[in-house]
């Protein structure tokens, strides 16, 4: 395994096959959308809380600015209550919403100091009955935030001040000296009919929302997905323009060198430079065909011609056809009980070939490399591969494009390996994914059901 | 890296110190204002009867309802609302009189504030100015919001406050006990703390409403 400075963890899924927009995706999606929505809430809750602490100064200096013995006076302590009270209940709040919003500590605490200005405004109002209406304005406001877990301790909150003061002090709430034990529960009753409406319409909403970020989701893969099978379709016609174009030419330059090789051969001596170059030429040709038959595969993709095929076997085939490096070694990690999946054995002999021989290219020539294909049985019996190697690793930037057709780091490369593969997986209802971190390997994972799926991709079979 | 693991969390040790700070301070700060809203102010000093001197007339027919209140004292807000309460409770069955205190040294201006005109809209009481506070001297009144409730043969059946803290409104015993006098009920207590700024202005008043007396008999 490789050192690097700054290790950095890139994931990328390219899926075919897939029923829906994954869990994970959408989970982060609603996690985002959650976060902005709550700082959004926190910030204007913190301005709320401001308001109130501003104008509650600014009542008790109007209401009752001043406490009076016959003709004299000093500052009347609802003012003092109003602005050393109302400041300690609002100080954290405010830091809090400022410096950590959209978090889940910010928002209770927010909702804590929310519900005790409504004790605070009860008091600075003289216990005016409609003073009290504070407390049902605010769970209503706090219930913004769709989250029960704010809901909760808020109502929690209100019910324990009752009980409390029921038992220190009844006159401040019931206005009795000696009320019922169970005065409270009646009073935290009411509290908890809104709360229960309010908590119903919290889960709804966040359900509505994770709803919207599926469907974002889904039509963010779909847009994609059609992105890319309308590039696939030109690539695809140029490709075969192309191919079909240059097939012919090769052919010529190919008979055209025999014909010289053998017309030279039969002149006696040549200068040995001829043969190099006519080697060259005929390396070069072959070269070319395979990028045309690449080019011709990738367009018009071969039907399926599935039959069971055991897979520890194919990756021997696989690992025999990967031209071997020195400083790599292959290991075929597969064990016997893994199901015999209905599978295209020369096409998907073609997708490990590709996969391996990639993997033994990340390790860096002058250091020693393994490359280790691993195999399991999925929950829902389909074939996992997993082809691993300890080689450079893929960049985020790059992990992002490795499936995209003529997408290639290699200097000869045509871009057209991972494509076809990715076709390949895609057209047998699977699904490639891929996980890298930089300086520490790759891992390529093919999941293949192990029974042909009732429809196949257009143009599968 | 998702996006979330790059928000700022907040230090879990710091956050617990922080939360509890604050709700010490909350705690502190609320129950400082408990004490200060249970303070009462100085007892009164009643007479068993109308006093004779009043200039003010006992109804003959009805109970009669009397509150000595100081015109600025924003605490006796809540006394005034409550009487108001009572009026409508006892609608033709007691006649009232609210006595504004106007110390020595000041007008009848001294008079004119937002208390005198709550108590003048309330159906059945009469509004009056004590210039010197005589009539509040009469009654032995020295805390705003003292009230007093005397029998149309001018007894007194009651004296005390009507609410239930310090400048906060809402049912008191009373309020509970003028009612069942008035109805002609059984009543559990017979006195009620005041809760008010002290009428006069000595030093010793001041004092003594820091430290919070209650009216007993």
């Amino acid at each position: 395994m490789k050192s690097s400075p700054t290790p950095t963890v890139a994931r990328a899924i390219a899926k075919a096959g897939s029923n829906g927009p994954s869990t994970r995706e959408v989970k982060e999606l609603f996690d985002t959308r959650y976060h902005a929505l709550a700082a959004r809430y926190d910030r204007l809750l913190a301005w709320l809380i401001g308001v109130q602490w501003i104008g509650a100064i600014g009542f008790a200096q109007w209401y009752s600015p001043l406490a009076w013995a016959g003709k004299q006076s000093e500052v009347h302590a609802h003012v003092w209550a109003a602005l050393v009270v109302g400041g300690a209940i609002s100080a954290f709040p405010l830091g809090m919403a400022l410096m950590y919003p959209g978090r889940r500590s910010t928002r209770i605490i927010i909702a804590v100091g929310q519900v005790t200005w409504s004790a605070l405004l009860i008091h600075l109002t003289g216990g005016r009955i409609e003073t009290h209406f504070h407390i049902f304005a605010s769970l209503a406001i706090l219930a913004f935030y769709r989250d029960v877990g704010v809901m909760l301790p808020a109502a929690a909150l209100v019910t324990f001040d009752h009980f409390a003061r029921g038992l220190y002090w009844p006159e401040s709430v019931y206005g009795v000296l000696n009320p019922e034990w169970w005065r409270f529960l009646e009073h935290a009753g009411w509290v908890l009919f809104l709360n229960g409406f309010l908590l119903y319409n919290c889960v709804q909403a966040r359900k509505e929302l994770w709803l919207h970020c599926e469907q974002h989701v889904a039509l963010s893969d779909a847009t994609t997905a059609a992105a890319r099978m309308e590039k696939l379709a030109a690539l695809g016609q140029l490709a075969a323009s192309v191919g079909h174009e240059l097939r012919n030419p090769l052919a010529a330059i190919r008979n055209a060198r025999t014909f010289i090789g053998r017309r030279l051969a039969s002149n006696g001596e040549v200068d040995p430079k001829v043969d190099q170059f006519l080697d060259l030429i005929s390396r070069e040709v072959d070269a070319s065909g395979k990028i045309i038959a690449d080019l011709l595969e990738f367009s018009r993709p071969r039907a399926l011609e599935r039959s069971p095929c055991p897979l520890h076997p194919l990756v021997e085939e696989a690992i025999a056809i990967v031209p071997p490096r020195a400083n790599v070694v292959f290991v075929n990690a597969l064990l016997g009980d893994l199901p015999v999946p209905d599978i295209d054995k020369d096409q998907i002999r073609q997708v490990l070939a590709n996969l391996i021989q990639n993997a033994s290219e990340a390790v860096t020539a002058g250091e020693v490399g393994t490359v280790t294909v691993r195999g399991m049985a999925g929950a829902a019996g389909e074939c996992i591969l997993l082809i691993e190697d300890d080689g450079c690793g893929i960049p985020e930037d790059v992990l992002a494009k490795v499936f995209q057709p003529l997408f290639s780091t290699k200097t000869k490369g045509t871009g057209l390996g991972l494509a076809v593969v990715h076709g390949i997986v895609e057209r047998h209802g699977g699904t490639l994914s891929v996980e890298s971190i930089v300086g520490s390997g790759t891992t390529f994972k093919v999941v293949l059901p192990t029974h042909p799926p009732q429809t196949d991709a257009p143009g599968a079979e | 890296m998702s996006r979330s693991s790059k928000r700022t969390r907040p230090n879990p040790r710091l956050l617990a110190v922080g939360v509890a700070v604050w709700l010490a301070a909350i705690v502190g700060g609320m129950g400082a204002l408990a004490d200060y809203s249970f303070k009462s102010g100085p007892a009164a000093l009643p007479p068993r009867s109308w006093p004779a001197d009043s200039t003010i007339e006992a109804n003959q027919s009805l109970h009669t309802l009397v509150m000595v209140a100081h015109p600025k004292c924003s605490c006796t807000r809540a006394s005034v609302a409550e009487l108001s309460r009572l009026m409508t409770r006892l609608q033709g069955r007691v006649a009232g009189h609210v006595i504004f205190v106007e110390p020595d040294g000041t007008g009848s201006d001294w008079t004119q504030s937002d208390l005198w005109a709550s108590a003048s809209r309330i159906d059945g009481i009469v509004a009056h100015h004590d210039p010197g506070g005589i009539q509040a001297e009469l009654f032995g009144a020295k805390t705003s919001g003292q009230v007093y409730l005397f029998d149309p043969s001018g007894t007194l059946l009651f004296e005390g406050g009507i609410t239930p803290t310090r400048a906060h409104e809402g049912d008191s015993v009373g309020r509970q006990r003028i009612v069942a006098l008035v109805l002609g009920n059984e009543t559990d207590r017979d006195n009620s703390l005041v809760y008010g700024c002290p009428i006069e202005d000595e030093p010793d008043v001041l004092a003594q409403r820091s430290v919070g007396i209650g009216v007993e008999k």
